[in-house]
């Protein structure tokens, strides 16, 4: 075989391997990316569910007569300025995540106070849907405890995977994009519990 | 520049915290439906009663795919009770990845009152099915007063009773919820069938000298299926063919005795 003919073929074979492993990247970072925005959807709706059954708390909490007015308000103004951040789920960059989290965090906090406060309120104690709400209260909390887990379960194999060479190249020419985490707070994952003593 | 520095160290470290779940038993080999690693409470139920309740669950998951597991513990290592059984739901894959049709059943019974747990955490797919509501209240009606007199058999069977007939569908959330609502007649029956469950199984206990065989040995459940799962021949001490693959979301209840 002749000397260029060698050559040819290694370069070739290089081009080979080299577009195999790129196709490969793309292709896993894509579904990586994609299990990202699947994740997303499940926050989204675990953060919904405590929006959509606040409302009617606080329907009822306002109706019991003399109920502390600050708490409530505070609740109030949360829960409208949490329902204004709203993210694309192509740009879950990490400013973004972290607004999103900054909202619904201050939300929860005021929520968990309220419902602390709630307990000196006997009157509210008689009420049914107050009292089924309360039931719903710590499983509305670790579900969004949960799903964040996994959201960041999700975006930390993605991160850490288009950091690593040689995919980094590759991420930084398709353009894959590192994505935000939830960072742990006090206050939002943790309904008020005992057991930690 | 420090600030980014410290931004990514955060982040590592969060992703530590969340990416993994140390303090989380693994799943056991080969697969079992109820587990006792409680290391004060190895008697938490005698050897014929796990088996039992194994056979019972072995066949209501080959029956009906929903897979329902009991876990004793010790100590839960820093996680809350809810968290620790969501995590092992999800871990050891209970239920099938199509359906999410598991159920955990996680009791810590060390420590004084207000200190022993449990939590019935309830797989995507049976949320519908077992709202937290009701799982609260089968927690109340079935679970919490066997524990306080340390009937822990009866506990666990009569949880998993109800458990299995809501997933399978025998009777709804509110069909259940409206037999059991307190000081109805209702609850008085229950009592009253328990009572002779109850007279029932300690007769039977009495009088089971030679047949204590034959319950260690669950021969039906050697032929409900899966065989092949099992067929290797490892210890074969259980006909369960393994966990699925379904998640947990976080649904559920719990609380303490």
């Amino acid at each position: 075989m002749k000397k260029s003919t060698i050559i040819l073929l290694s370069i070739v074979g290089v081009f080979v391997l080299v577009l195999g492993n790129g196709c490969s990247s793309y292709n896993s970072m894509s579904s990586q990316d994609e299990g990202i925005t699947q994740q997303w959807k499940q926050v989204e709706v675990a953060y919904q569910a405590r929006m959509d059954k606040t409302k009617n708390l606080l329907a009822i909490v306002q109706k019991a007569a003399n109920f502390e007015k600050g708490t409530l308000k505070e609740v109030m103004e949360a829960r409208a300025a949490a329902t204004q951040v709203k993210i694309n789920v192509d740009q879950l960059t990490p400013e973004n995540v972290t607004k999103f989290q900054k909202a619904q965090d201050a939300f929860g906090s005021s929520l968990g106070r309220l419902m602390a406060v709630a307990e000196n309120y006997p009157q509210l104690q008689t009420v049914g849907a107050f009292r089924d709400f309360q039931a719903q209260y710590e499983g509305m909390e670790n579900r969004i405890a949960t799903e964040r887990r996994y959201f960041n379960e999700a975006v930390g194999n993605y991160n850490t995977s288009i950091r690593r060479l040689p995919r980094k190249i590759w991420a930084s020419m398709f353009d894959f994009e590192r994505r935000g985490y939830f960072e742990a707070s006090q206050g939002a994952s943790n309904a008020p519990d005992i057991s930690n003593m | 520049m420090k600030k980014i520095i410290f931004l990514v160290l955060t982040l590592f470290i969060n992703l530590l915290l969340f990416g993994q779940s140390k303090g989380i038993p693994s799943p056991p080999t080969p697969p079992r439906l109820v587990n006792n690693l409680s290391k004060e409470f190895p008697n938490f139920l005698s050897t014929e009663e796990e088996s039992k309740l194994e056979t019972k669950l072995v066949n209501f998951s080959e029956e009906t795919s929903n897979q329902i597991v009991i876990i004793i513990v010790d100590d839960l290592n820093g996680f809350e009770p809810w968290d620790y059984a969501t995590r092992i739901g999800q871990e050891w894959k209970i239920g099938q990845k199509k359906n999410d049709n598991g159920i955990v059943i996680l009791i810590k019974p060390t420590g004084g009152k207000g200190e022993r747990k449990f939590h019935i955490a309830v797989g995507y797919g049976l949320e519908g099915v077992i709202p937290d509501l009701t799982c609260r209240q089968i927690e109340e009606e079935e679970l919490i007063p066997y524990l306080k007199t340390g009937q822990y058999y009866t506990a666990l069977d009569n949880t998993t009773n109800v458990l299995m007939a809501l997933a399978k569908g025998e009777y709804n959330s509110k069909e259940y919820a409206k037999n059991h609502k307190s000081d109805s007649p209702g609850l008085t029956l229950f009592l009253i069938i328990a009572i002779i469950a109850l007279v029932f199984f300690l007769s039977n206990r009495g009088g089971r000298g030679g047949r204590g065989g034959m319950t260690m040995g669950p021969g039906g459940i050697f032929f409900m299926g899966g065989g092949s799962s099992f067929g290797g021949g490892s210890s074969g001490s259980s006909g369960f063919g393994g966990f699925g693959g379904g998640g947990f979301g976080g649904g559920g209840s719990g609380g303490s005795w």
